[in-house]
């Protein structure tokens, strides 16, 4: 595998990663009384 | 004189204060022969770190001498302006086109907001900072020290505080604005630390990574939105002081590293000396600042060893003038703490050095019960006083997965629970993909990236194994993983970090930037806007619609209790403050028995005769506790001392107060 194509999967697995990191944080954790506000008054939480 | 006028004061002192830094740090950067090899905004930034610490080990110096008043501190000031005055030209100029640079930065859509959000962050936080101090441990000691130095006319050695000895350039600066009545200076003074780390970072970001501005502007946000930063940016803390001189003492690195090593050059002398300077003023602020200096030392040998390949002569040679300058700069603080209690860094290595009014016992107590308290490392819900007795956590939860529990668990690595102590979730979504990104792009060993890593991770481990485990102390070190988070996001965003690499390379932009950007901007907005509710709380008392008391009397309940004791003991009483009573409101003579109870007499080893004798020795004629059913925790009292009204003590305060007054009898 070429440096390029290694680049853009890491890539992708960043972006899953990312993607993760700030679902669980907003869904699973209650770090933020602001986000937890606006998940209730959209009724996600 | 009106409140919100009072603040604006204050506002106008603290950038009198910085430019006296700034003015002050020129001159000593003129000698170093470095100025001209530094940009505008590092004079400002270097030159103020330096002359601010110039400014502390003065008032040291004075308090040492017994001449605490503000006369002798005045004519200091006074000399200091003189001094900043023959650079005033130079320093406006700099001070101008600083100021522009930031002013460019509204030029561009991006840069804008991310500016505008930064001035948002500063300005909500620079309202609470100007609330009266309530957070723990300026009330027990950054500001209730310098309180009691001033009321004594002298810097004194306080032995009955395990925190009495540590380094204190921060506390110099509260000592000088609380001397002046300016008590709100001393919480802007923190705050400023935390406008200055994110200029810094900026600045370094632009010159030393030679990044644009939207790059520049996105570490500078993602620092300054930390609910870590926004958080104890409103308190009178040291903590952001660490993270700038820490900061300060790497870029000055990067200034010597930048100067190309000329041979034996003055230049490269000079940003030597420099770096070893501000790492030194950084262990003057906070003792686990020897991680900072141990990290930079690891920078040089690198730098020259392997990036260089200057052979170990020249890494022998540089080690020896950034090490002789840190210490140079250091030694007074060990001094101060040897000749008060016999160990220089008292309480600290007590196996090692032993020392005055502390015990094998206290240390057990008092610093591996830390380890209880913050961290992975002991079950959740376990007690300070169950050490020995339960088995730590298995090495996975203490020391591999923490970046998650730091990131997701933020209430296990503090002892008082604030959803606002948090990091936020980009550092360890960004970080680790990142730093493989990268390593597969090809990593050169003169990379200032790399280096910035290499840094970052001998903090971490230095947090991991040397530091307590608390999220207060990630500040230490977030500047720097700040300005790696936004590289981060770059490169995985497909953007060039060095506008030096856009022109050479072609990059190309990966098909999911725009939702890496989507959910960066997210939680940059997040941090500010918890900040609100706290800001909220302060309008009152910082606008003037309500007063200090009524202030601490609605949003900190023990004040009552220090009030009622302002109005009702005699003014020569001298109190005891038992375990969590926190004295900085008390306008009363006092030592503080939380953290040396050896120094007041430990009970089990004296009888509650032989105790009294003792406090009355010590002239105690009243106690105040605030939490009179942990006492048997801090083994402060013998059994039975404390009583509303027995034979030791006798109870004054009124039933509905929180905190329990007593006059000894």
């Amino acid at each position: 595998m070429n440096r390029e194509r290694a680049t853009q999967l890491i890539g992708w697995v960043g972006l899953a990663w990312l993607l993760f990191v700030a679902a669980f944080f907003v869904f699973a954790t209650d770090n933020s009384t602001i986000l937890s506000n606006v998940l209730r008054w959209v009724g996600l939480r | 004189m009106p409140t919100i006028l009072n603040n604006l004061l204050d506002v106008l002192l603290l950038v009198l204060l910085w430019l006296l830094g700034a003015g002050v740090g020129r001159v000593a950067l003129n000698l170093l022969g470095i100025s001209a090899n530094l940009s505008a905004a590092e004079r400002l930034l270097l030159g103020a770190a330096l002359g601010l610490g110039v400014v502390s080990y003065g008032v040291l110096l004075i308090g040492w001498a017994g001449q605490l008043n503000p006369f002798a501190i005045g004519g200091l000031l006074l000399l200091l302006l003189v001094l900043m005055a023959t650079q005033l030209r130079g320093l406006l100029a700099d001070v101008g086109a600083s100021l522009a640079q930031v002013g460019r930065c509204f030029r561009q859509p991006i840069p804008a907001l991310l500016l505008m959000l930064i001035i948002f962050a500063a300005a909500l936080t620079l309202i609470s900072a100007l609330a009266p101090p309530t957070d723990w441990d300026p009330m027990v000691y950054h500001l209730a020290f310098p309180k009691q130095y001033i009321e004594s006319g002298r810097i004194f050695d306080v032995l009955y505080d395990h925190r009495g000895e540590f380094p204190e350039n921060s506390e110099m600066l509260y000592t000088l604005a609380l001397l002046f009545g300016r008590q709100g200076l001393t919480g802007l003074l923190h705050w400023s630390m935390a406008l200055a780390s994110t200029f810094a970072i900026c600045s370094f970001s632009r010159t030393r990574l030679a990044s644009s501005r939207s790059f520049a502007l996105l570490a500078g946000a993602i620092f300054f939105t930390t609910a870590l930063v926004l958080e104890q940016a409103t308190t009178e803390n040291v903590d952001l002081n660490v993270a700038f001189y820490n900061f300060a003492a790497l870029y000055a690195l990067f200034v010597w590293i930048g100067s190309k090593l000329r041979d034996r050059s003055t230049e490269m002398i000079g940003a030597l000396v420099l770096t070893g300077i501000l790492a030194g003023l950084s262990y003057g602020t906070k003792q686990s600042s020897v991680v900072n200096g141990v990290a930079i030392a690891v920078l040089i040998s690198w730098w020259l060893l392997i990036a260089e390949r200057r052979g170990l002569a020249a890494t022998a040679q540089a080690l020896l003038i950034y090490g002789a300058t840190a210490l140079a700069t250091l030694f007074i603080w060990p001094l101060r703490a040897w000749l008060a209690s016999g160990n220089p860094v008292w309480p600290a290595a007590y196996s090692l050095f032993g020392g005055k009014a502390w015990s094998a016992t206290d240390a057990n107590y008092q610093y591996y019960g830390y380890n209880v308290l913050y961290g992975m490392r002991y079950p959740a819900g376990t007690k300070w006083d169950a050490l020995g007795t339960t088995q730590p956590q298995d090495f996975f939860s203490t020391y591999l997965a923490w970046p998650w529990n730091a990131t997701m668990y933020p209430d296990k690595f503090d002892a008082v629970s604030k959803r606002t102590y948090y990091l936020g979730p980009l550092y360890l979504a960004l970080l680790p993909s990142g730093a493989i990104l990268g390593l597969v792009r090809g990593v050169k060993a003169r990379s200032p990236l790399l280096l910035l890593s290499i840094y970052a991770l001998i903090y971490l481990l230095g947090w991991l194994f040397f530091i307590h485990h608390m999220s207060r102390f990630f500040l230490f070190a977030l500047p720097v993983l700040a300005i790696l988070a936004a590289a981060a996001a770059y490169l995985l965003m497909g953007l060039p970090i060095s506008e030096i690499d856009s022109k050479t390379e072609k990059r190309r932009r990966t098909p999911y930037a725009p939702i890496v950007a989507a959910i960066i901007a997210i939680f940059l907005l997040l941090g500010p806007l918890d900040q609100l509710p706290v800001t909220n709380r302060s309008l009152g008392v910082v606008f003037g619609t309500q007063t200090q008391a009524e202030y601490l009397t609605n949003g900190w309940k023990p004040y009552a209790t220090l009030a009622w004791a302002n109005t009702n003991l005699p003014a020569s009483a001298r109190v005891l403050m038992g375990w969590g009573a926190l004295g900085y409101y008390l306008d009363r003579s006092y030592i503080y028995a939380e953290h040396a109870p050896e120094y007041v007499g430990r009970y089990y080893n004296r009888s509650s005769d032989d105790f009294r004798a003792r406090l009355r020795e010590l002239g105690i004629t009243h106690i105040i506790i605030a939490y009179p059913s942990q006492i048997p925790i801090r083994q402060v009292f013998p059994p039975d001392f404390i009583s509303d009204d027995g034979p030791y003590t006798r109870r004054i305060s009124p039933d509905a107060l929180g905190w329990k007054v007593y006059v000894l009898k």
